[in-house]
């Protein structure tokens, strides 16, 4: 079974010389379909860069890029743009949606522009709403919504034209605890629904959520382990004796 | 559990024992499977012998759970002393801390390495308890008490990475 | 002092860093202080250029014409009734009775027909006209009319072909006791040569000599003479009764001053007419760019006194900085705009080259460049002024998040654009954004092309007024085609500033949604496409408004009958200004598109 995405030998260089920055530094790593990743790391190790390059945002200084059994790092512009549009959605840390759209507008846009009819993709739209828990704010715009409801209007973008991968990098980055809980019971049910799914992140709670962690430092893939299931219910975490 | 918190139980009016057990029960929720009513009556032993808590039997009856009891003047200061009172349980490295250092001296282990266990051991129980806590209905105490925790593992897991950071660059 | 470098050292390192838009802003203010420039010195050119002239002239009050009869020559009774004319009570002076005759004339290749006025001397008790240069006619030489040797192309010192003879052109005077030219014949012409009928002569002066010279039987001699009445507005009615009085033939023909004035008034109406159009048009158009690129940078400032305030300048020195590069920029403009205008202004007045307006020509006065700084600084300390004001208002916080306009929400054409395919999708929401950017991309557009419309009417009435190849040229077209292009310089100039500006920032506003576009699949073709959408759309109902404008301000300024230009020429025109359109934009926006996503993103 092809995997779903599947990087080479990648590198991303910046500058020359003494100022030569490897921001990905011979990188190979391959997720296969349905799993869920996390990429960890400190700041400036590449994760973002990383993921960037697997959905082709960005061009590799050298490697190779599959996604879904195709080549992406050498294709052309137009490619690449069918590609984020039928296989790969991204999420971004600062959401990146249109001011001035709705959140169903918002949410609608990617499939308007692959061609759905419109009525289709207002379907489309309203039912990933409901998904995510906003169908109540779908006629808000974002400035009315807080951090939280943002991410879920963007993650709902970013899955709309049914992609086979979800890109996310630090999906909870701008968000306190309390609604990156919310983000995080999402992504559990989109991975329970066999959604594929890579996120980079710093955030411990985000990280240990996943199927698999995968660690960076300075560009470079340091650990790759698979975190085991656990079974364990809040009562025993939670010792409630009666000692003092 | 905390000795006071029998005694708020009692602030508003006496009751019988087995009424008490019932309240904690039913406050607990999911959390109440590791409770122990036998503690519970040890603890009013306690607090009655401490003058907080005063106990009466009924008719000829000897069983902890048919006493009737109620608070003293001094349990009600306790109580109210309690509710008020900040103290909070403070976190203790200075162990893990000293581990690190005679490892070193001694060169047993590279603390390095011991880090790196403790952290591979803290992240399997921040991966048990966010798992516990996505398993809680959203706005549940018990999601919020898992809350708590993975936010304590977190931290103590961020500091853990500063050590490691330091000790790594004192090679 | 410290201080005060510090102010210059920061003021200088803004200018830098905003250098396009730094130059946006002067060239708006040059050329509203142009327009104003010009617009102030034509309002100096005396509002009664004619009153004046009559005044420096001494010019009649009536003009009396004696023609002969039919095929017939003037007898001594018809020269007698002309004495009478003279002799009546009303009559307070008169001049000689001069012999006027018409000849052709040809000068530089251009040949016309001449009313030759046989005149020893140019001082009389009435009608004294005014050499601007050279002087009279002397022994032999002759002396044209301003506006007829401007029309001929000849000056001073040049030789003409009067009537086969070449003559030398000795002197050029301005008289009022005649219509403008070429209207001259509303007075009475003898045009009996084949193919004069339709000639428009000017007038010229010679010795009394040469006049009686030319006299023929085809052309005989009229004459000439200038009354001045007791009471000069009684002309009209004196007029009135003199010619109650029977036939007209072998009798004087009267014609009261009033006449001359309101052809003289209403062939400088019309040339006013075309200026202050154009001139509004420009002062609109500059004003609108001002606004939007004051405005542009309002949110910009306010952020950057925040900075200045929480760094702890005092509201003096914030003031004072702001002061200083607003005040340089605006100095310079009005110089520029001073410069320029007077400049332009001599080619604006021609055709009051038959009437003495300013004694020193068209020279830009003191209190013409007060005006200018006063008003270009006025509007410049007031773009200083808000972004000061506002900043010592709000607290330092504040103005260091003001995020500055938002894009508005309107739910028509989002909903309208969901039903088009992908680009059109993105490029009419990428429009509905910046609605008052497309608007004035629209308006840039529609001025722009509604002046070249013009002009392209103007020309091509031009040239169907040159039907008699060879001819001299009509100076109220000519005159108006000068005015048309050279206002239609300074138009374009304009609407190329705001158009470049406008697609600047549409460019840049852009970038991030074209960007999280194509992060959802849209290719970079189809994002440089949308881009050029945004653009061609406020343009292309710009290009319709400007044609149907242009057309009706033709048509409302000249009073010839109007010819429509070519339709290629028309085609041409619109399909120049989409070129530059796209180009303008679809340049930056096929670059732009080409850079990788991640790029973009992290800049902003």
């Amino acid at each position: 079974m092809t995997a779903a995405v599947r990087v080479l030998a990648l590198a991303k260089h910046y500058g020359e010389d003494e100022a030569l920055i490897r921001a990905v530094d011979d990188v190979d790593l391959e997720v296969p379909a349905g799993e869920s990743v996390v990429v960890v790391g400190p700041s400036g190790c590449g994760k973002s860069t990383l993921l960037q390059l697997m959905g082709g945002l960005d061009r590799p200084t050298s490697g190779e890029v599959w996604v879904e059994g195709r080549r992406v790092d050498g294709a052309s512009e137009r490619m690449r743009a069918r590609l984020r549009r039928d296989h790969v959605g991204f999420v971004f840390q600062d959401f990146h949606l249109m001011d001035e759209l709705t959140a169903v507008e918002n949410v609608e846009l990617p499939a308007l522009l692959a061609g759905t009819p419109s009525r289709q993709a207002r379907r489309g739209a309203i039912a990933l709403l409901e998904d995510v828990g906003m169908a109540d704010r779908e006629r808000h715009r974002p400035a009315e919504l807080s951090g939280g409801q943002k991410q879920r209007v963007a993650i709902a973008r970013a899955l709309v034209n049914r992609p086979t991968v979800l890109l996310a990098d630090e999906p909870t980055g701008n968000l306190d605890s309390t609604a990156t809980t919310g983000i995080l019971r999402l992504f559990d049910r989109l991975r329970a629904g066999g959604q594929t799914l890579i996120v980079v992140t710093h955030d411990q709670r985000t990280a240990a959520t996943a199927d698999r962690m995968v660690s960076m430092r300075d560009g470079a893939l340091v650990e790759d382990v698979a975190l085991p299931s656990t079974a364990t219910s809040a009562a025993d975490i939670l010792s409630v004796g009666t000692r003092e | 559990m905390q000795q006071e918190v029998v005694l708020a139980l009692l602030a508003k009016e006496p009751s019988h024992g087995y009424e008490l057990r019932a309240r904690i029960e039913r406050g607990l929720g999911p959390l109440a499977a590791g409770f122990n009513a036998g503690q519970m009556y040890v603890t009013l032993g306690r607090l009655e012998q401490a003058g907080m808590v005063t106990s009466t039997r009924e008719a000829s009856v000897e069983r902890p759970e048919r006493r009737t009891y109620e608070l003293t003047a001094a349990g009600r200061e306790r109580v109210e002393e309690w509710l008020t009172d900040v103290t909070w349980p403070r976190p203790d490295l200075t162990n893990f801390h000293l581990k690190l250092v005679v490892a070193a001296a001694g060169r047993l282990a590279d603390p390095v390495e011991v880090i790196a266990s403790q952290r591979r051991e803290l992240v399997r129980r921040l991966r048990e308890a966010q798992r516990a806590a996505l398993a809680e209905p959203d706005g549940s105490d018990a999601s919020l008490l898992l809350e708590g925790v993975v936010l304590r593992i977190g931290a103590d897991l961020t500091w853990l990475d500063a050590c490691e950071r330091s000790w790594g660059a004192a090679r | 002092m410290s201080r005060l470098r510090l102010c210059l050292r920061l003021a200088a390192r803004d200018v830098r860093r905003r250098a396009g838009e730094t130059a946006l802003l002067f060239t708006a203010l040059a050329v509203a202080a142009t327009t104003l420039t010009i617009g102030l010195v034509l309002h100096g050119q005396t509002a009664a250029p004619y009153d004046q002239t009559r005044q420096r002239t001494n010019g009649p009050d009536v003009v009396a014409a004696l023609f002969p009869a039919p095929n017939q020559t003037v007898t001594p009774t018809d020269r007698a009734r002309l004495r009478e004319v003279a002799a009546h009570p009303e009559v307070s002076a008169s001049s000689r009775a001069f012999p006027t005759t018409w000849t052709s004339i040809e000068a530089h290749g251009i040949s016309g027909v001449a009313e030759v006025q046989g005149r020893d001397t140019s001082s009389s008790p009435v009608d004294r006209p005014q050499v601007v240069s050279g002087r009279w006619v002397g022994r032999d030489g002759v002396v044209l009319e301003r506006a007829f040797a401007r029309a001929m192309g000849v000056s001073v010192g040049d030789s003409v072909q009067l009537g086969g003879r070449a003559v030398p052109v000795v002197g050029i005077a301005v008289s009022a006791a005649l219509p403008p030219y070429p209207q001259l014949c509303t007075i009475g012409c003898i045009l009996d040569q084949p193919g004069w009928f339709s000639a428009e002569p000017g007038l010229v002066w010679a010795t009394r000599h040469r006049v009686t010279g030319l006299d023929t039987p085809q052309q005989p001699l009229v004459w000439f003479q200038y009354l001045a009445l007791h009471d000069p507005s009684a002309a009209p009615g004196f007029v009135q009764r003199y010619d109650n009085g029977g036939p007209p033939a072998g009798r004087p023909e009267l014609t009261a001053w009033q006449d001359i004035a309101a052809r003289q008034a209403e062939q400088l109406a019309n040339e006013r007419i075309a200026v202050a159009f154009g001139g509004t048009l420009l002062v609109m158009l500059a004003l609108a760019t001002l606004v939007v690129l004051v405005g542009g940078r309002m949110s910009d400032e306010v952020r950057r006194v925040g900075m200045l305030k929480a760094a702890g300048a005092s509201p003096g020195f914030v003031t004072g900085l702001l002061l200083t590069s607003y005040l340089a920029i605006g100095a310079g403009a009005a110089m520029v705009g001073l410069a320029v205008g007077r400049l332009l202004s001599p080619l604006l007045v021609g055709i009051s080259a038959g009437l003495l307006g300013h004694v020193g020509g068209t020279s830009v006065t003191f209190t013409n460049a007060a005006v200018v700084f006063g008003a270009v600084l006025g509007i410049v300390v007031l773009a200083a002024a808000v972004p000061a004001w506002r900043a010592a208002r709000t607290s330092t916080v504040r103005a260091l998040t003001d995020s500055g306009h938002r894009p508005r929400r309107h739910r028509l054409l989002v909903a309208l654009s969901a039903r088009l395919p992908g680009p059109a999708l993105l490029g009419l929401r990428l429009t509905a954004r910046r609605l008052r950017r497309a608007a004035l991309t629209g308006f840039s557009v529609a001025v722009a092309v509604c002046a070249g419309t013009v002009v392209l009417f103007a020309q091509s009435s031009l040239h169907a007024e040159r039907g008699n190849a060879g001819g001299p040229a009509d100076p109220q077209v000519a005159q108006l085609h000068t005015v048309t292009t050279a206002l239609t310089l300074l138009l374009a100039v304009m609407a190329m500033v705001n158009l470049v500006f406008v697609t600047r920032s549409t460019a840049v506003d852009a970038r991030r949604v074209l960007a999280v576009a194509r992060t959802v699949g849209v290719s970079p073709a189809e994002a440089a496409v949308a881009l050029g959408v945004s653009q061609l759309v406020p343009a292309l109902i710009g290009i319709a408004a400007g044609f149907l404008a242009g057309a009706a301000l033709f048509h409302a300024l000249s009073s010839s009958h109007p010819t429509t230009p070519a339709t290629a020429q028309i085609v041409g025109l619109g399909l120049l200004t989409v070129g530059i359109t796209v180009a303008l934009t679809a340049i930056p926006a096929r670059w732009e598109a080409r850079r990788p996503i991640a790029e973009i993103l992290r800049e902003n």
